[in-house]
């Protein structure tokens, strides 16, 4: 059963023309997204727009154990890996950093005006993707400002491919890789043929800093860049998706209030003020 | 028709509380539309006799194919069953393969989708989703117009009650898709001792930095059994190792929202604060008066928490007792 636009079938079947990478090495990607750091506060402007222009933007932290994770991939088992990530110029400088921590190309593609929508994202990730014929495709589990925890799924689903999420331990062979993650109360033990979408936990590695070396090398490694008419995708086709979803304001979270606050007296007497203060308002 | 469709959560032949969310979300949007719960894997046909109280139709399936199965597979077993309608709503659980499935399915279909849903309102025959944003700094509400919807809510945000409806109809699905050969299981290993999911634990006792090391967090165990509840931390504590991964409670770590939350030696760094803040009440012991999570605690103790934690658990079980 195949739901796909004819364009996407199109470009699969193109796939093996296309292959831009050398067959007999494991091709690696590995997707980020930058986001604002996870310390800063948001102002409100009004309830259309929020003030972000102040505000570091960093790697999402759940992509730098991608990074890390495709990097050891091709340690142990060679290849090339390519980092990709969507969004304006400032990407290119998250991007570079990808590079120096050991990504051999990186492709940034300029985010149309148009698109709000995570799933017109996975479907300008995917037509960029395809492009490669990649066996590995690497994942944050989510990334910290949208948390939409969609794309990897969507990308694996455009692409045909099976997908292990939330992965807490991975090795990686050849043609396959093992991978654990967790499932409520199981532990998963997965093996994989490639190709494949992984996204990857916190605690999968524990991610390198780049030398000085590696950043001054990074300045020369390929860095290209797409836009959606590179890709053949049409304003109309993101629109149709874009308008299923209105966006009609921003709210600011509920505040909450600080209470009472025990201070004086022998641990004991605290404990019998919080704990008659908890019976009084029936919390127990 | 425009059936709600949901992918319900189950473990050891019962509903998760999950699920109970998911139910009580569908009943209370509904109407008129009829609630299909979808149940996969391990002993799903005993967890339809509770689903089926609540759903006017249960569908089923407890091959062995589902056990430890990727997303894509789930993604080709619910093809089938949506494809006819053209117009649905599903809902998913946002979190894991139940966020995965949803997503792939959304993909496929192209249907509106929003994820991570932490609350749902209907403006005549549209919905109106809130998402909670750049680790709850920021709410932000969506209208979804389209005759295929597919939605996942945070765990732990929506009422869990239900009402039963008349006995609706239990069909097990005889088609399973082929196994893809490229995935194949390794093992699947069972938790020996049974934790409670910090999502969907009613108590949570979290420690941060201010517990000095692993050994408080027995501790704080201790406090958390009171009320079977589960164990949380900061992420200072899971940086240091004196807890795993799975603790950690903040925007990279999980959002939780129980009815009692225990901040101890916690100072409420803003990224712990975006994944606690929704709990009904926060209780907060702190050395350093000035600490922020102050701020936010509904009642707060100043002072060493290892003289403080070991009254509170001695008070509170003679309470609990009484």
């Amino acid at each position: 059963m195949f739901y796909y636009s004819k364009k996407i079938v199109l470009i699969l079947h193109e796939k093996a023309q296309n292959k831009e990478l050398e067959d007999d090495n494991l091709n690696i990607a590995v997707c980020i997204k930058q986001v604002p750091d996870t310390q800063a506060e948001l102002t409100l402007i009004n309830d259309k727009e929020v003030l972000l222009s102040n505000i570091p933007l960093v790697i999402n932290p759940y992509d730098e154990y991608a990074i890390e994770a495709a990097i050891q991939a091709k340690e142990k088992i060679g290849g090339k890996v390519v980092v990709f990530s969507m969004g304006p110029d400032s990407v290119e400088e998250k991007l570079r950093m990808a590079l120096a921590l050991g990504a051999d190309e990186a492709v940034r593609i300029e985010t149309p005006a148009e698109v709000s929508n995570p799933l017109n994202t996975a479907k300008i990730l995917a037509k960029a993707l395809v492009k490669y014929s990649f066996d590995i495709i690497l994942f944050g589990k989510t990334s910290v400002d949208e948390n939409n925890s969609l794309i990897p799924s969507a990308v694996a689903e455009l692409l045909e491919y099976p997908e292990v999420s939330e992965i807490t331990e991975c090795s990686f062979d050849q043609d396959s890789l093992e991978a654990r993650r967790r499932d409520a109360s199981i532990t998963e033990v997965i093996k994989v043929m490639y190709p494949v979408v992984l996204s990857v936990e916190k605690d999968l590695n524990e991610p390198r800093y780049p030398s000085l070396i590696m950043i001054r090398r990074a300045k020369a490694k390929p860095l290209q860049v797409l836009t959606i008419e590179d890709l053949d995708i049409t304003s109309d086709e993101l629109n149709s998706i874009e308008k299923k979803n209105t966006f009609l304001k921003f709210i600011s979270p509920p505040d909450r209030k600080s209470g009472i606050v025990f201070s004086e007296g022998s641990a004991s007497e605290l404990v019998d003020q919080l704990v008659s203060r908890l019976k009084e308002d029936k919390v127990i | 028709m425009k059936p709600t469709i949901l992918l319900l959560e189950h473990e050891n032949g019962s509903l998760r509380k999950s699920a109970h969310e998911l139910i009580s979300t569908a009943q209370k949007l509904n109407g008129t539309n009829p609630i299909f719960g979808i149940l996969l894997g391990k002993r799903a046909s005993i967890a339809t006799q509770e689903a089926v109280k609540y759903c006017n139709t249960v569908y089923y399936s407890d091959n062995s194919l589902f056990d430890g199965a990727t997303a894509d597979f789930y993604c080709e077993t619910l093809l089938p069953i949506l494809s006819p309608y053209e117009s649905f709503l599903m809902i998913t659980m946002g979190s894991g393969k139940s966020g995965n499935i949803g997503g792939r399915v959304a993909m496929k279909l192209e249907t509106a989708y929003s994820a991570d849903v932490i609350k749902l309102d209907k403006n005549e025959d549209k919905l109106i989703v809130t998402r909670s944003i750049y680790g709850n700094k920021l709410h932000v509400l969506f209208e979804i117009d389209d005759s295929r919807i597919i939605l996942s809510l945070r765990k732990g945000v929506f009422d869990a009650t239900l009402n039963e409806i008349a006995s609706g109809e239990i069909v097990e699905l005889s088609e399973i898709p082929q196994d893809n050969k490229r995935t194949e299981v390794i093992n699947l290993i069972e938790e020996g001792k049974k934790k409670v999911d910090l999502t969907e634990a009613e108590i949570i006792v979290s420690g941060g930095r201010g517990v000095g090391g692993p050994d408080a967090f027995e501790m704080l165990s201790e406090l958390a059994d009171l009320f079977s509840g589960a164990i949380g931390a900061s992420r200072a504590a899971v940086d240091e190792k004196w807890v795993s991964l799975e603790h950690q409670v903040g925007q990279t770590g999980k959002f939780v929202a129980p009815k009692i939350y225990f901040a101890i030696g916690i100072s409420g760094a803003i990224q712990h604060l975006a994944g606690m803040s929704n709990s009904d009440v926060i209780i907060a012991i702190n050395r350093d008066p000035e600490a922020p999570i102050f701020k936010m605690a509904n009642y707060g103790i100043v002072g060493d928490l290892f003289k403080i934690v070991p009254e509170l658990i001695t008070s509170l079980r003679e309470e609990l007792n009484k």
